[in-house]
Formats: structure tokens, C-alpha cells, sequence
């Protein structure tokens, strides 16, 4: 109980009053975020603990549900640099490697802090002290000091030999991350190092030549500063300056919980950055279910943060791939549900985003408000009111906005929602006029090819493969009422075609329109639907070279392979609910911006809660529930279910395929994967903490991206 | 009332005072009034195993709390917290009140420096250029409210607002220190040496236990002590009527510290570049037209 929890000694009277008296006040640092424990909270923490952004003054990791090895790895590193007392909780798995047993194990439920809260003040008030207390050293922050080392050669000691914890030497600032840095380019003359600081800090050369130690490769005579710094890195500006190899996560306070980012910083500027991809959450399809009724069930535990489009997502494909179950397309009811997960998803988002911003209002706001629409007791003006103010905090927009990547200023700001004065353009596709829009029917055909749109000579659009190939395309336009935007071209920035009654099976013969033409179309893929139109919404923002310049030849590719919010706060009108019919109903159309910055992608998600009430609102009493469409899978014979739903990252594809009952193959296409790849261009020579608002900005959820 | 029975009055309001004031920045962080919140925390850095990091710099490492609490006593010492209730009435207060608070910001530095780690590192830059943004825009509004007392003892400047308050006096004068209070104390929107959602602490990140808990008052104490300095050379000190001049100069004080805090909770962080920018294309200029206006209107 608390071996490597507790502090070495007595506990006697004084400790004893001091442990309980301490015990109240609980400082959790949660794992792998804050973002996924609210998932499971029906209500902030408010008075019975709170949460820390820093591992070194919590008393408690709590470690929320299962993780990658990797994750677990850096967690226990984590875990290692808390002083104790501490108390390890973990909520779900019972033993996660490397960490050590939990002192305090419940299961993963709604609401189990509730209960795991009072077990935690018995544990710090009874057992902070211990004879019997023990050193912990993980064996991954031991080879990462072993690396470390290696890669810095020997260094200099500065004389700080008694530090460490009781009993042991510790250090490691990684996983929280005060991480483990090694500058390049060391190169110290002389070397002295000691034993005993084996499982020190791995801080490596913080430039200990200023600390007296001598420095770069000096010998006893004068060096030039020119000769010192001939070796080392060259910042924009033409400066040597040493870099610092930096890690911001996997469980940084400003980054959605298990989102990693490793950066070279040249001062505080971040040289290079990216984000890891090998610390997948849950495994993600490492350990899917032969049974593919068991999928859904599936898919929804593996990403906490949008379990009902995930679940929904699955049920989808079964039912795509089940020929007796007839449409899947989405119902009122599941869109209902859809909506109301982007509510809390986008809001679960600002708090996160509200912490990196250091706003504590927003973040509380955004968190209230996210409980209560959890619970489905949110109030609709209340959050409205919350929107505006933060629409106009002071300062906010001129933050988010300066922070713009280099990839374009436009501030233009568009809301297309169902009964609003905003610039609408509607196309409707038919068989006939497909031709006039340049789709050369040559059309290849190719079996099956859902892979990531191509961009076969276009700017943003993105070409997929059709199944079959359509009737047609007519477009027309809807007037517009919206003084201050000027329509010069119509370019349709893509279209889905979504048929979801049609079982794939194998064998199957799909056309796939290699390009088409001028007209930028971006067809991501169409699959036969049954359908005979479709209507697109478009909001032009200014003529192709215009939207080149504003959003940067450089990042066109990679912005063309994304989707969701980011993608509508750059002007790219991808959105798969376009292609829905419920939402073609209610004569639905997206949010869009131009602005491609921090502050247009606030925008956007802000505008889009607003839809979603409106969209919840007009729904009427239709509370939102999922279909009970029966879905019949064969125990012989095989075949191909897919289906595409729009996330609130983006649009989010899965494709399975099952054999003889079972499953045999399943590919998952979420946004975030996608997202992840503008983290190097969007940090690249930003200032560090407009890098990490930049990163925070995208919202990307590392429990969707495979790697 | 004895001298004796004041100065313990003041004390234990003092002391009192630095609770609240915790108290404020609990409500700032988390929303809610929490009481018995700052005492609980107390007990639990108390308790809180010390962790030095590798390589470490000792002497910076050990030192610096002892120099960010150390220039903050000593700027109380001379802070009059009413009529013949200062410690040390200095002759040169006013400009020991900037002199002594440069060091807070070298303290930090100090510390961000002597953990040896990335996040206190940033950190301990940005307090460098949190103090290079502020240092001429305070020292030269701490000259105009001089120019009118004519005089550097802190208890002249508060007797020289007898007719009207420097707030009214030099408006601009006031509204400039009070912006360079909140950035010398690194509260929010100027918490750019600890940011914590973007350093999760920064120059504190890697302290626990009793240096943590130095820091951590020293900052309380530094809020306390910059809500006073505002007091007294902007809000008439210890003049109002009715109650005893300490009770006023502490009601002000804790008008001001609340307000600090207000401002922060509803502000997101600045951006260190438009702390810079600000400070001294609008900060500079807007100081000199201060010492200016305040210079006519005493001539006139």
C-alpha cells in the first residue's frame, strides 16, 4: 500500500496531522488529459479537488482508462517525477506496464471520482509516511537517461549531488513534460561524470559552458566566439543559436490529453515540430473483434471523445454492408445525437483551448457548459450569451488572429445556417449535366479505392474514386442577401456522394473519375446511393488566385486532405452532412471562414454550436436516439461495409471487410491523422506559445489516428 | 492607540491581508470562494517531498526564493499603511519601490535558470523581457507623482493627494502603473514566466515542496505589496474619513488586489511581443506626456 507512494520515515504525531490536514486537498494530474476525464464527469470537480497542469504539484495521477504501451510508459515517467506523497489511481485497467499497481483501482463508470476521491484522502492520510516506503525507478526513464547520456557524451556536473527523491535519484522531466532536452551540437571539452547521478535528470547540456564549466570544445588557449559557435544550428535571422530538443506532451495542460508534440526550439521559437504518432491511445484496431456486431460497441469505447459518432459510424457500415437493412442513411434521431456530440465536443475543445490561452473564465464557462449539455440540461441562451462574450473578449481576436501561420489575414466570416441571411449555393447534381462541370467520363475504374483523396493537379480539391458512376450534374443558385461577399467564380469545393444501400461486395466494379477540370471539383468519393440528386452548399470567397494567396501555395496540398472545422475556417466547404439527406432537409448548410487562423477556427466551431441548436431546436422533440434498423450478418459469404459520418474533427470514414461472417479487414479514416500533418507548417518559426495555441487550434485527438 | 498595539494591528492585517489575497487567487483560477482552500495548500506543499533536479544550479537554485521573498519585505518596510505607520520611512521610497521590484523579475530569471529545464528556462526569458517591457513606463509615472509631492518619502507623495488623489490627478499616470503593478506581479494577463498552459508553470514548473511554497507567498505577499504601492501613490493612501487611516489604506488595498485578479480571470495572456510593443511605442510616450501634463498643471 503506497510503496512507492509514501515518504521514507515514521508517521508520527505531527505527520500524522500534517497528512490529514494535506489530505484535503487533493491536486490531481490526470492522465492522459483533462479533456478525457470531463468525458467521464457528470459535473466539475468545484471544492473536492481540483486539477493541476503540472505533475510536480499533484498528489494524485489518475490514470483514465486504458493506454498504449507507449502512453503508459510515458506516464510512468510522470509518475516518477511526483513528489510524494502520491497516490496512484487508476480508473479501468488494473495494471498498466510500467507503472506500478495503483494504490486505489475503480472501475471506469460515469462519475468515479465520486467514489475513488474519498479512498484517496484515507490513502494520503494514513500512509504518507512510511518505514517501508521504496524507491521507484521505471525502467523507461532509466534507458531514456541512458540515452540521453549517450547522445551528450559526458557532461559536466554543476554540484547539485544531493537532489533526487528520498532514496532515490529522479529526474526525467518527460511525460508531463518538462522534458527530457538535449542540445545539439555539445561538444564539452572535458568530462566528469558521476555515478551516483545515473537516474538523474536527463536535462542535459543547458548550456553548462555558462555555468563555468568550460563550454564548446575549448581547450586552455582563447577561442573566438566565431570558432565556438561555428558548429551550432543557424536561427532564421542567420544567429547560432544551441536548440533544444523539447517534448510538449503526451499529457500537456494545452494540448488534448495524449497528443504529443516534439519540437526543436531555437530560443523560443520553434524551429521544427511534430506530432508523434506512435503513442496511440487505446491501441487503436490493434485488438478489433472477429464479431462485427460487437464493432460498434468497439469503436465507441476506443475513442473516448466521440464515442456516439464512432458507434454510429459502425453501425452505419454494418448496416451498409447488411443488403436487408436497407438505407443507412442517417436519421433525424441520429443526427440529433450527432449535433449534440459536436455541442460538447467543440466546447470540451475551448476549455482546452481556454487553458492555453490563460483564460480561466472561458475554461471554467466551457466546462459548465459542457457538463450540462452532457447531462442534457444545457440551456440554449446561456450558451448563446457564453458564445458572444467570448466572441467579444478583449484582446482575443487580435491574440488568434496575429498567430496566423503566415497563411493569410482574411477575416471574412460566413455562417450559412438554415434560415439565415448568409450566402448560399446550392448545387444540385444530376446525370446530365455531370459533363458540363468537365468530369471526363473516361473513367477508370478501380475496385474499391477509398484511400485519401488524391490531388491530381488541383489546388484544394480532392479526387476520389467512384463507385459507380453518376446519373449526373445540374447546379443552380440560391440568391444571396450578404452585402459583403463577392461571388467571381463558383467553384465547387467537393462533393460526397454517399450510397449507403449498397452492399460492396467483393468483386464489384467501381469507376473512378480520374479528374475533373477546371472546375476544381473535389470528389472524395462517391458511392452509389440510389439517389438522383444531390445539393451542395457553397460559399465563395473570392476568385482561385485570391483563395491561393490567402490560404498559401504551400499548405494547399496538405489542406486539401483535410477536413471538419479547420478545414471550413480556411474556406474549404468540405463537409459530409451536405451529402446527408436529413440535413439537405432542413436545408442545412456549413460555416465557413477564410481567415485559416487560430482565431477563424474558434470561429467556426463557435458558429457551429450555435447551428447545432438551431439544428436540435428545429428537430423539435426528437430528443435524438439511434435507429434499430435490424442488421443481418451472414455466416458464410463476404463482403465490404462502409460508411462516412462528419465528425466534429472532420469527416471520418470506415471501411471493414468481413469474411465468412467475420472480420477480416478494417480501415478507419479519421481527420485528425490528416491534422496532425499541419502541425510542422503551422509551428514553423512561430513564437512557442502561439505554436502551441496554433496545434491546440486544430483540435486534434490523438484516439483517432493509427499509426 | 500605542505604537505597539498599531504596528501589531497592521501586522496581523498584513498577514490577514496575504490570506486574502490567496484566497482572490483561488477564486481566479477555479471560480469559486474558497476559504479554507490557501491553508489546505499550505499544508500540503509543507508536507510535499523537496525534489531538486539534475544538475541544478546550486547557488541560483538556493538562493533565488530567498531574493524574490527578500526584495518584497523589504519594499513593505517602507510602505506607509497609515499616518506614521511605516517601518522605515526612506527618503528615496519612491524610487526604492522600483529598485527594489526589478529584482523580483531577476529572481526569476534566476530560478528558470538554475533548475536546468526547458519550460523554466522560457520562463525565466520571458520574466527578462517582461521587466524590459515595464521598467521605463513605471519609473517614469513613480517621477510625476515625485514632481507633485516634491518630494521622494512615500508618506509626502499620500499627503500631497490631501486635495485630490493622483487618480484624478494624473489619470494616465495611474492607469500606466497599475498595468506595470499587474506585469511586476506576473499575474494574469502578464503571467507569461509561469504561464501554465503553456509551460505548466514555467519558472516554477520544477519546484515542490518548501521553495515551491516560498515562491508561492512571496508572489501572494508581491501582490499585496504592489495593490499598496497603487494605494499610496495613486488612491489617497490612508485618507478617509471615519475609520482609522490603516483600515482604509487595507479596504483600498484589497479594492485594487481584487480588481488585479478580476482583470486576469476575463483577459487572455498577452503576448510577450505586444507587452514589448505596447511598453514602448504607446507605454513611453503615453509617460512622457504624463510628467508633461503633470509639470503644466503644477506650474499653472
Amino acid at each position: 500500500m503506497m510503496k512507492y507512494g509514501a515518504r521514507k520515515g515514521k508517521m508520527n504525531f505531527f505527520r500524522r496531522w500534517m497528512a490529514k490536514a494535506a489530505s484535503r486537498e487533493l491536486c490531481i494530474f490526470p492522465v492522459p488529459g483533462s479533456d478525457v476525464l470531463r468525458t467521464y464527469q457528470s459535473e466539475s470537480l468545484s471544492g473536492q479537488a481540483r486539477l493541476t497542469t503540472n505533475s510536480r504539484e499533484a498528489n494524485v495521477l489518475l490514470v483514465v482508462g486504458d493506454m498504449s504501451r507507449a502512453m503508459a510508459g510515458q506516464a510512468a515517467i510522470v509518475y516518477a517525477q511526483m513528489p510524494r506523497p502520491r497516490v496512484l489511481v487508476m480508473a479501468g485497467p488494473e495494471h498498466l506496464d510500467p507503472l506500478p499497481h495503483p494504490d486505489v483501482h475503480v472501475t471506469l463508470e460515469n462519475d468515479f471520482l465520486t467514489t475513488a476521491l474519498p479512498v484517496i484522502r484515507e490513502y494520503l492520510s494514513n500512509h504518507s509516511w512510511k518505514d517501508e516506503a521504496e524507491a521507484w525507478r521505471p525502467e523507461t526513464l532509466v534507458n531514456k537517461i541512458e540515452e540521453a547520456g549517450q547522445q551528450q557524451g559526458h557532461m559536466h556536473d554543476h554540484g547539485g549531488h544531493d537532489h533526487g527523491h528520498e532514496g532515490h535519484q529522479h529526474g526525467g522531466h518527460e511525460g508531463h513534460d518538462h522534458s527530457a532536452h538535449q542540445h545539439e551540437e555539445h561538444g564539452h571539452g572535458h568530462h566528469t561524470e558521476h555515478a551516483s547521478h545515473d537516474h538523474g535528470h536527463n536535462h542535459g547540456g543547458h548550456d553548462h559552458g555558462a555555468h563555468g564549466h568550460g563550454g564548446h570544445d575549448h581547450g586552455s588557449g582563447f577561442m573566438s566566439m566565431i570558432a565556438m559557435t561555428k558548429d551550432l544550428p543557424r536561427s532564421a535571422d542567420g544567429l547560432p543559436m544551441e536548440w533544444s530538443d523539447v517534448q510538449f506532451g503526451p499529457f500537456h495542460p494545452g494540448l488534448p490529453g495524449g497528443l504529443c508534440l516534439s519540437m526543436k526550439l531555437d530560443g523560443d521559437t520553434v524551429a521544427e515540430a511534430e506530432a508523434d504518432q506512435n503513442l496511440t491511445g487505446r491501441n487503436l484496431l490493434a485488438s478489433i473483434p472477429d464479431n462485427p456486431m460487437a464493432l460498434p460497441e468497439y469503436l465507441e469505447a476506443v475513442n473516448p471523445m466521440a464515442p456516439v459518432t464512432y458507434r454510429l459510424l459502425a453501425q452505419k457500415a454494418l448496416v451498409n454492408f447488411s443488403s436487408e437493412a436497407g438505407n443507412s442513411a442517417l436519421t433525424l434521431p441520429e443526427a440529433v445525437l450527432l449535433e449534440k456530440e459536436r455541442i460538447t465536443s467543440h466546447l470540451n475543445w475551448l476549455a482546452v483551448l481556454a487553458v492555453v490561452l490563460g483564460s480561466d473564465w472561458m475554461r471554467d464557462q466551457a466546462i459548465k457548459h459542457y457538463h450540462r449539455f452532457q447531462n442534457d440540461t444545457g440551456s440554449v441562451p446561456q450558451l448563446s450569451g457564453f458564445i458572444k462574450r467570448v466572441k467579444k473578449m478583449p484582446y482575443l481576436k487580435l491574440k488568434l488572429s496575429v498567430a496566423s501561420h503566415g497563411i493569410g489575414e482574411t477575416e471574412e466570416h460566413n455562417q450559412g445556417v438554415a434560415g439565415d441571411t448568409h450566402v448560399e449555393h446550392h448545387y444540385e447534381h444530376n446525370a446530365d449535366s455531370h459533363s458540363d462541370h468537365c468530369h471526363e467520363e473516361g473513367d477508370e475504374y478501380k475496385p474499391h479505392d477509398h484511400g485519401k483523396p488524391g490531388h491530381e493537379g488541383h489546388g484544394r480539391g480532392s479526387h476520389g474514386s467512384h463507385e459507380q458512376s453518376h446519373e449526373g450534374h445540374e447546379h443552380h443558385h440560391e440568391e444571396h442577401n450578404h452585402s459583403d461577399h463577392q461571388l467571381k467564380d463558383h467553384k465547387q469545393e467537393s462533393h460526397e456522394h454517399e450510397h449507403a444501400d449498397h452492399p460492396h461486395k467483393e468483386g464489384d466494379e467501381s469507376k473512378k473519375h480520374e479528374h475533373h477540370g477546371e472546375h476544381n471539383h473535389s470528389h472524395e468519393m462517391h458511392q452509389h446511393a440510389g439517389h438522383e440528386h444531390h445539393e451542395h452548399v457553397h460559399h465563395d470567397h473570392g476568385s482561385g488566385d485570391e483563395k491561393e494567396q490567402a490560404i498559401g501555395p504551400g499548405l494547399n496540398q496538405l489542406l486539401g486532405d483535410i477536413t471538419g472545422p479547420v478545414a471550413r475556417a480556411a474556406g474549404i466547404e468540405k463537409d459530409h452532412r451536405l451529402e446527408e439527406a436529413v440535413y439537405q432537409q432542413a436545408g442545412w448548410t456549413p460555416v465557413t471562414a477564410t481567415g485559416n487562423n487560430a482565431w477563424s477556427r474558434l470561429m467556426v466551431r463557435l458558429d457551429e454550436i450555435e447551428q447545432s441548436l438551431r439544428f436540435i431546436e428545429k428537430a423539435g422533440n426528437d430528443s435524438g436516439s439511434e435507429s434499430s434498423q435490424k442488421i443481418n450478418i451472414p455466416s458464410i459469404g463476404m463482403g465490404n461495409g462502409i460508411a462516412h459520418i462528419e465528425s466534429p474533427r472532420g469527416k471520418v470514414t470506415l471501411k471493414f471487410h468481413i469474411h465468412e461472417g467475420k472480420l477480416a479487414h478494417v480501415h478507419l479514416a479519421s481527420p485528425s491523422a490528416a491534422l496532425a500533418g499541419l502541425v510542422k507548417p503551422i509551428t514553423e518559426q512561430q513564437e512557442l506559445a502561439d505554436a502551441l495555441t496554433a496545434v491546440t487550434s486544430l483540435d486534434i485527438s490523438p484516439w483517432e489516428i493509427n499509426p | 492607540m500605542t505604537p505597539f498595539l498599531n504596528g501589531f494591528i497592521i501586522s496581523l492585517l498584513f498577514v490577514g491581508g496575504v490570506y486574502v489575497v490567496a484566497v482572490l487567487e483561488r477564486w481566479s483560477m477555479t471560480g469559486n470562494v474558497n476559504w479554507p482552500g490557501p491553508a489546505r495548500s499550505f499544508y500540503l506543499l509543507f508536507a510535499q517531498e523537496e525534489i531538486k533536479t539534475r544538475k541544478h544550479d546550486k547557488v541560483f537554485f538556493e538562493t533565488a526564493p530567498i531574493l524574490f521573498i527578500g526584495v518584497i519585505l523589504l519594499t513593505i518596510s517602507i510602505l506607509p499603511f497609515g499616518r506614521g505607520s511605516v517601518m522605515v520611512d526612506l527618503g528615496t521610497g519612491a524610487l526604492f519601490i522600483n529598485a527594489a521590484l526589478v529584482y523580483v523579475m531577476v529572481s526569476l530569471l534566476m530560478v528558470g535558470w538554475a533548475v536546468n529545464g526547458v519550460y523554466a528556462m522560457v520562463g525565466g526569458w520571458r520574466a527578462l523581457a517582461q521587466l524590459i517591457a515595464y521598467s521605463m513606463p513605471v519609473v517614469m509615472v513613480l517621477t510625476a507623482t515625485v514632481m507633485r509631492a516634491e518630494s521622494m518619502f512615500l508618506t509626502d507623495i499620500v499627503e500631497s493627494q490631501q486635495s485630490l488623489w493622483n487618480i484624478l490627478y494624473q489619470p494616465v499616470g495611474f492607469m500606466l502603473f497599475y498595468i506595470s503593478a499587474l506585469a511586476i506581479t506576473f499575474l494574469p494577463p502578464f503571467d507569461l514566466p509561469v504561464a501554465e498552459g503553456e509551460l505548466a508553470g514555467g519558472v516554477w514548473a520544477d519546484l515542490t515542496g518548501a521553495r515551491k511554497l516560498l515562491f508561492r507567498l512571496g508572489r501572494l505577499t508581491l501582490v499585496l505589496t504592489l495593490s499598496v504601492a497603487v494605494v499610496v501613490l495613486y488612491l489617497g493612501g490612508w485618507m478617509g474619513p471615519w475609520l482609522p487611516g490603516f483600515v482604509w489604506t487595507f479596504l483600498k488595498t484589497f479594492l485594487v488586489a481584487t480588481s488585479f485578479f478580476a482583470i486576469g480571470r476575463y483577459m487572455p495572456r498577452i503576448r510577450h511581443d505586444h507587452l514589448l510593443e505596447y511598453n514602448w511605442k504607446y507605454g513611453v510616450p503615453l509617460a512622457l506626456y504624463n510628467i508633461f501634463q503633470v509639470g503644466i498643471v503644477l506650474l499653472l
